[in-house]
């Protein structure tokens, strides 16, 4: 995949007898934001420190612009990271933590550089605050404004919005947002899914270090849906799987069902219902939600739900 | 990307450190009060400071003790505050090799040391004067002869800290969870542990002999008795083997260790 701009190729890592990342073969499109993620120990975090050079693969190739980052040095200037927790020497004022990434980094940057990212990720005007007195989103923006220092191509953040409030939350990810808008690649980690949602356009789940998924995030939205409250769930199910639509019960509400069929099939769908004497109580056609779908993937939790409650809408036949 | 950038980051993190403000404030404080204590042993009794514990705050006692356990802690902190910072992670990604971050901490703890090494020399001196000028006699038996003493010492004192820094880099990165403590304490035991195991007639193991050994022909003086027995390759085989190793295996294992999360 020429235009991919980290690869993996069975990439492995074993601690012991655990196995932490297992044979992941991944390819993320160069530009593209793609949301990384995976239940707590899925091997997110072992995965994208191997990409950094932090942690050596067991087996496997990791490929980071165009570097095979398993046997040779990784590209660092072109790579900006945060890892888990945001990490920052706690004696320090924000403006000398990012004089040391720079200094680290073997570039200078000068003060007005400094204050200008600072105001970038939120913290403006905090420049001489020490870091110990910064929350956990000041100190995950803190994190940030490291991590664009050398002005990267590819960014992987680990939980960027982890400790950040509402307010904060929809500010990185227009940040974030922005950021991609220019070019460059963003692997972003995160629980938080429905910002993952709105932000990525691509999505990788792993599981027990093992791939589930890896496409495009339409890919994993599927198939439309419709979900139906009836007057006879059973007679219904039957009726339609008849006329060739997968329908399947709920769980959880025995007048239920969801039918595999296109939003505009509905009408049809309805007609079909009603002439057969079958109540429909509502009719509702699902939106995808990134959490039901990663659920849906990673515990077998339905893929589909209603965007918000719908009053019952009788079309036709008994409640 | 040179290593000076390294030192000069390593600087910058340092410089504002409360640890290292707080060992440089005791090596202005330190010398004026082991000045007034011994100052006070002797105006009572002079015999007590022949013995220990006011033996160790001699001119003898307390440089020696200085220069093991100033760089030994300081490196330590330097290498084990990352790990518990969990910070390695913050700057390791910037650079496509990690051993430059050991050598510039190495070079920084050496810098500070050196400071504080002649801060206190600054002050001890200046309390010898100050506390002589108060009690109206010599504070401490030929103090003020310390510069003699150290500069005579000094070269076995450097080779001391630098086989101590060695040590305590490796003890601090073979335990990161523990950088600090472990670091400090393989520092300063393993010194204690050489003077233990090393005698005058056992088997040329530990670098006692061969740092005096060295200091001595360094400095041009005549060896003295317990080293003119000694074969001068085996010493110096000696020195280098614990000068170099320790550290190197250092750099290897941290260069090919991964890197995992904080103190926990």
């Amino acid at each position: 995949m020429n235009d991919a701009v980290l690869v993996t190729r069975g990439l492995t890592k074993r601690y012991g007898a655990r196995t932490a990342v297992d044979a992941l073969d991944l390819a993320v499109r160069r530009g593209s934001i793609t949301g990384f993620l995976g239940p707590n120990g899925a091997g997110k975090t072992t995965t994208l420190r191997m990409l950094l050079g932090l942690v050596r693969p067991t087996s496997g190739s990791a490929l980071v612009c165009g570097v095979d980052v398993s046997t040779s040095r990784p590209p660092v200037q072109k790579i900006g990271a945060i890892i888990e927790t945001p990490a920052a020497y706690l004696w320090l004022s924000a403006a000398d933590v990012l004089l040391v990434c720079a200094q680290t980094s073997g570039f200078g940057r000068s003060r007005r550089d400094v204050d200008a990212l600072l105001a970038r990720v939120g913290l403006g005007g905090r420049e001489h605050d020490l870091v110990r007195t910064f929350s956990l989103g000041m100190k995950q923006r803190l994190g940030l404004a490291c991590a664009l220092l050398s002005d990267p191509e590819v960014l992987i953040l680990d939980e960027p919005m982890n400790g950040l409030d509402p307010v904060g939350v929809v500010e990185m990810r227009e940040l974030l947002a922005a950021l991609g808008a220019e070019g460059r690649t963003l692997v972003v980690s995160s629980h938080q899914l429905v910002e993952i949602q709105q932000l990525c356009s691509d999505i990788v789940i792993v599981v027990q270090g093992k791939k589930r998924f890896a496409g495009p995030m339409s890919d994993l939205a599927g198939n439309e849906r419709l979900r139906l409250r009836l007057s006879d769930a059973v007679k219904a199910r039957a009726l339609v799987t008849a006329a060739g639509f997968v329908a399947a019960a709920d769980a959880d509400d025995a007048r239920v069902i969801t039918v595999d069929a296109a939003h505009a099939q509905a009408p049809e769908l309805a007609v079909l219902l009603v002439n057969a004497g079958i109540g429909i109580l509502a009719l509702e056609p699902l939106s995808f939600d990134l959490e039901q779908a990663f659920l849906d993937v990673v515990g077998g939790a339905p893929a589909l739900v209603a965007p918000s409650p719908a009053p019952p809408r009788l079309l036709g036949g008994a409640a | 990307m040179t290593l000076l950038d390294l030192v000069r980051a390593e600087v910058t993190k340092a410089r504002s450190a409360p640890f290292v403000r707080g060992l440089l404030f005791l090596s202005a404080v330190l010398p004026l009060v082991l000045m007034l204590i011994l100052a006070q042993a002797m105006s009572t009794d002079q015999d007590r400071l022949l013995r220990w514990p006011l033996s160790a705050l001699s001119v003898e006692g307390f440089f020696p003790l200085v220069s093991v356990v100033v760089p030994a802690t300081l490196l330590a902190w330097l290498v084990g505050i990352e790990q518990t910072g969990d910070t390695w992670k913050l700057i390791l990604v910037r650079r496509p090799t990690r051993v430059g971050f050991l050598i510039a901490k190495l070079i920084v703890a050496g810098a500070v040391s050196a400071c504080f090494f002649l801060f206190t020399i600054a002050f001890w001196l200046a309390g010898h004067e100050l506390v002589g000028l108060l009690i109206g006699q010599e504070p401490t038996p030929a103090a003020d002869r310390v510069i003699d003493r150290v500069i005579v010492g000094v070269v076995g004192a450097c080779l001391t800290s630098a086989i101590i820094t060695g040590l305590s880099l490796l003890g601090a990165v073979l335990v990161p969870k523990n950088g600090v403590v472990v670091g400090a304490m393989s520092g300063c035991l393993s010194v204690m542990v050489a003077n233990i195991v090393d005698t005058k007639d056992g088997p040329l193991i530990t670098f006692v002999r061969p740092v005096d050994w060295a200091a001595a022909r360094l400095l041009g003086f005549e060896l003295p008795e317990p080293l003119q027995d000694l074969d001068p390759t085996r010493c110096a085989l000696v020195l280098l083997v614990w000068l170099v190793v320790p550290p190197a295996l250092a750099l290897v294992v941290f260069a090919r260790r991964d890197v995992e999360s904080g103190a926990g």
